[in-house]
């Protein structure tokens, strides 16, 4: 009952619990063996997520016994769905058979066997019929009354099983078919499929009895007026009057009032039988019938409705690799293999010794302490080169200077990056000049900022290499930040000692 | 053409302008290609294609950086008389110096002669130089149509404006702000529209791209609040039984529920990385001081609490709510009128039998040790700031980032809980930490955590909250 298709072809319901069989293994630490492979597997046959996922997991589910696990759950709960099929017919026949006891034959209550037998099916069947609207509000798939024996099925059934995995498979199962929409119909049916099998135990039970014993059916009233069980017995048999069963006169009903002196007319025991099998039958089976159907066409809308949780985290994190927003082609133009310089060694730097200096910056913006520098006072301003054609025609104003003794300071920002454009100028400007030259960073502290200092020291190492393959002397690199006024102030402190000391020696 | 022609999109510019990045960030794959600040750090043509529809159909080349501009179009200058751009490029492109000095460059002419659009990424903190005129100038002869991608503009050096001007003056308008440091969704969305804009033939493919990427990032934040919530319900709801009176008893249990919550909150740490694609040595750790996978601050140290501007109560981990959970059972009634309403009530048996079994150990001495209102909201600010840095971080970059947010406040400062983490409080069987494998009542669990997602995104987004 709980389940519907023993065949090994699995219903898209039966690939979403293995999936989500699998979400709570993986969630629970164990990892399946080849992930990788079910998932690229999962990928090559497309489809929206879900259909990957499931894909996934019937992928996972080729090397392990997960899927024999939940097949045996299936079985075990179909099992326990009989046995709950064959407990209810033989406690309503042994209710019936406790109600029509043999050893109080003769005169009988109708109404006190009409209670005993549906009494407490009624207030069952009323309860369940109340409770489904808040059933679909609340998460609870059954109130805890009607709920409680199936949980203690489900401990059982949870203690029986042994091994990780089938623990694991079984708390999956009791999740996706115990709760939701799925719970509430697979219980529902289960209720209402031992309700049946409870009236029809007692059905066979109460024509057997009839059949083979004689009761005289009464009714009786101390305080009501009789006129009150008349009507009552005239409205019940309406029902089963339209299945041919109750055909009770209004005399008979009322010669049948339990009397001392005078037993009921022997041609209404059979009337009152009818009544009474037609009653179980009315106002027992068959609304238990209806609401069974019911739930079971429910029950398989719901399997057929049902979908993973795709949000839940176990799932979600699949996402990137299931369905990936890209793939890599490769490389399709390779590097044959660079040739690099010899990385310049970070020391500190110096100007050159001279008098006269040229100041030529390259793609920087003017510094924070003025143009040109004030570290080559009264310094030839060869301006600032932006592009290549300021560049050439600088390049051409230090040809014009070089029957002086100059020395040229070239200034470029450390956070441009030390390409081999950059380098093209650097050899253009020491080939344009035949005095000494030295390069100047700026920006060190705006590159630190930007890059991190490793990064930046390492972008410091590369203007070195590139500066020392031009023709730089290694010893005419320095690294100043011209938007640092007291940077400036202190180097030119310590660069006047330094000359200074050098005059003299 | 073609329906299923893919469509391909070069990536150039100057080197060191973020060019990789912007793949990685596009492509949300960190492991592509390589980065560095160093020039000339990719030195091939690198190709990788974006999904639509499950199927390869853009194609993205990452080229090496352009770097001697100058020398490349004063070759191009010397080909003149050889025909139009195009046919001087192909010139270029058999020359020795195509395999020499230039191979770099020639390597990206010859991708840009193969591909339908292209994208030139500008670092918009630089000035624009002569350099920059001389690449355009040169991608210009290939008569592509060309998209400038700003790259660097939430930084505070960003130049967009006067960049935005000069590319204006040699008419290119089509300009697209993509900071590949500090994602935007939107940025991307813009970039794929002014492809579209150039290309109209293939509108529906890139209409189609800009659509699954929008409902693949409505997926990621959502999920990424289910991996949060699925955290809170986990951590609201253990709970430990121990005998009140016993202290050494009561303190190790505490230590065992404590370090239970830490490994919980690395496995969402993890989750959360694995959910966005990131791996977690990743730089986005680093800067929010996240070390080998979990935060460098500990969850229950008192000055974590201050940091989100909460006081410590009690005790990280204190006894609380067993009497809630009798106040909640008798409603006011005496102790010994509710257990006469458990016993005649049969039919409730199981409510009766869940806070029963409380009841009675309150007056064996046990109390429930569980974890303190404050810690689950450390536990979500500091979830909330993850999420919220790796939403807005690319997949690229590898330096500095300031994430700009205003000083870390928990959510629900100063206001309950809400109801579904105070749910929580009273169904430890749905807790993984304390009651792993607990069977049934899978719904309720399931409700109150997408409950609760839908307040993580709330303060996700910012948006003032309904009322709890």
């Amino acid at each position: 009952m709980a389940d519907a298709s023993p065949q090994r072809v699995s219903t898209p319901f039966q690939r979403r619990l293995l999936a989500e069989a699998w979400r709570r293994i993986e969630e629970s630490g164990g990892s399946p063996v080849d992930a990788t492979h079910a998932e690229l597997a999962a990928v090559a046959q497309g489809g929206d997520f879900e259909t990957r996922v499931l894909n996934r997991a019937q992928g996972l589910a080729r090397s392990a016994d997960l899927p024999r696990a939940l097949h045996g759950l299936q079985q075990a709960a179909r099992r326990a769905a009989w046995t709950l099929v064959v407990a209810g017919v033989l406690i309503g026949a042994a209710a019936a058979r406790s109600t029509l006891n043999p050893d109080h034959a003769g005169l009988v209550n109708f109404y006190w066997v009409l209670v005993a037998l549906l009494g407490i099916h009624t207030l069952a069947m009323l309860l369940w019929l109340v409770s489904l609207p808040f059933s679909f509000s609340g998460s609870h798939p059954l109130p805890t009354p009607l709920r409680a024996p199936f949980e203690a099925l489900a401990r059982m059934l949870a203690a029986a099983v042994s091994g990780n995995m089938q623990r694991t498979a079984q708390s999956a199962w009791m999740a996706v078919t115990g709760s939701g929409a799925l719970g509430r119909w697979g219980l529902s049916a289960l209720l209402h499929a031992f309700w049946l099998a409870a009236l029809g135990g007692m059905l066979a039970v109460t024509l057997l009895m009839l059949s083979a014993r004689q009761f005289d059916f009464v009714w009786e009233t101390t305080i009501l007026p009789d006129e009150a069980f008349i009507r009552l017995t005239e409205r019940l048999q309406d029902l089963p009057a339209r299945l041919g069963l109750g055909s009770l006169d209004r005399e008979t009903i009322v010669a049948s009032r339990r009397a001392a002196e005078r037993p009921p007319p022997p041609g209404a025991r059979r009337g009152w039988s009818a009544l009474l099998v037609g009653s179980l039958i009315a106002y027992g089976m068959v609304p238990r019938a209806a609401l069974l159907v019911i739930s079971l066409l429910m029950l398989r809308h719901s399997r057929g409705r049902y979908r993973l949780d795709l949000e839940l985290p176990g799932y979600a994190r699949l996402r990137p690799r299931l369905l990936p927003a890209s793939r890599k082609i490769g490389i399709i133009d390779a590097d044959p293999g660079a040739v690099d310089g010899k990385a310049g060694e970070p020391r500190a730097g110096r100007l050159p010794a001279a008098r006269e200096t040229a100041v030529l910056g390259i793609e920087i913006d003017p510094p924070g302490t003025g143009w040109p520098p004030a570290l080559a006072a009264g310094a030839q301003d060869l301006g600032i080169a932006a592009d290549r054609a300021i560049l050439e025609s600088a390049l051409q104003r230090l040809k014009s200077l070089q029957d002086r003794p100059l020395s040229l300071l070239v200034v470029c920002s450390l956070a441009a990056s030390p390409d081999r454009g950059i380098a093209r100028v650097l050899r253009d400007c020491r080939a344009a000049h035949h005095g000494p030259i030295a390069l100047l960073l700026t920006h060190r502290a705006r590159t630190a900022l930007r890059l991190g200092e490793t990064a930046c020291r390492e972008r410091e190492g590369d203007w070195r290499r590139i500066a020392i393959a031009a023709g730089f002397d290694a010893a005419h690199i320095l690294v100043l930040d011209l938007d640092d006024a007291a940077e400036l102030r202190d180097f030119l402190l310590a660069h006047d000692d330094q000359q200074g000391a050098g005059g003299r020696a | 053409m073609n329906a299923e022609t893919r469509l391909r999109v070069a990536i150039v510019g100057h080197t060191n302008t973020g060019k990789t990045s912007l793949l990685r960030t596009l492509t949300r794959d960190v492991g592509f290609g390589e980065i560095s600040a160093r020039p000339g750090t990719t030195r091939h043509v690198e190709a990788t294609s974006l999904m639509v529809g499950g199927r390869p159909r853009v194609d993205l080349y990452d080229t090496p950086g352009l770097e001697d501009s100058a020398a490349l179009l004063a070759l191009l200058e010397e080909y003149r008389d050889r025909g139009d751009g195009i046919d001087r490029i192909r010139a270029l492109l058999d020359s020795a110096a195509a395999r020499g000095e230039l191979e770099q460059e020639a390597k990206v002419l010859r991708q840009v002669l193969a591909s339908d659009v292209l994208l030139y990424v500008i670092d918009a903190r630089e000035p624009m130089l002569g350099r920059h005129r001389d690449e355009l100038t040169v991608l210009g002869l290939a008569a592509r149509p060309l998209i400038p991608v700003l790259n660097f503009t939430g930084s505070a050096e960003s130049r967009e404006a006067a960049w935005r001007e000069h590319l204006a003056r040699i008419g290119l308008h089509a300009v697209v702000a993509f900071d590949t440091v500090l994602f935007d969704p939107a940025d991307e969305r813009r970039l794929y529209e002014a492809v579209q804009a150039m290309l109209t033939p293939r509108y529906d493919l890139l209409q189609q791209l800009i659509e699954e990427r929008e409902a693949a990032w409505q997926a990621l934040q959502r999920s990424a609040a289910a991996t949060v919530a699925d955290l809170l319900i986990d951590a609201a709801s253990a709970a430990r039984r121990v005998r009140e009176e016993h202290a050494a008893e009561l303190k190790s249990e505490s230590a065992w529920l404590q370090e239970r919550v830490r490994e919980r909150e690395e496995r969402c740490i993890r989750q959360l990385m694995e959910l966005f694609a990131f791996r977690s040595e990743d730089v986005v750790a680093e800067r929010l001081a996240i070390e080998n996978g979990r935060w460098r601050m500990d969850l229950f140290a008192p000055e974590t609490l201050r940091r989100f501007g909460l006081s410590a109560g009690s005790g990280a981990v204190k006894g609380a709510a067993v009497g809630v959970g009798i106040d909640v059972i008798t409603g006011g009634l005496s102790l010994g009128m509710a257990a006469t309403l458990g016993a005649t009530i049969g039919a409730l048996w199981s409510t009766v039998d869940r806070f029963g079994r409380k009841l009675l150990d309150r007056l064996r001495g046990y109390v429930d040790l569980r974890v303190d209102e404050n810690t689950l909201r450390v536990l979500a600010a500091r979830e909330l700031q993850l999420v919220d840095s790796l939403l807005r971080r690319g997949h690229a970059s590898l330096g500095q980032v300031e994430l700009k947010r205003e000083a870390a406040r928990a959510p629900w400062q100063g206001a309950d809980l809400p109801v579904a983490l105070r749910r929580a409080r009273h169904h430890s069987e749905w807790s993984t930490l304390t009651a792993p494998g607990a069977p049934a009542r899978e719904a309720e669990r399931a409700a109150a955590l997408h409950a609760l997602q839908e307040e993580l995104l709330h303060q996700l987004a910012g948006a003032p909250r309904p009322a709890a």
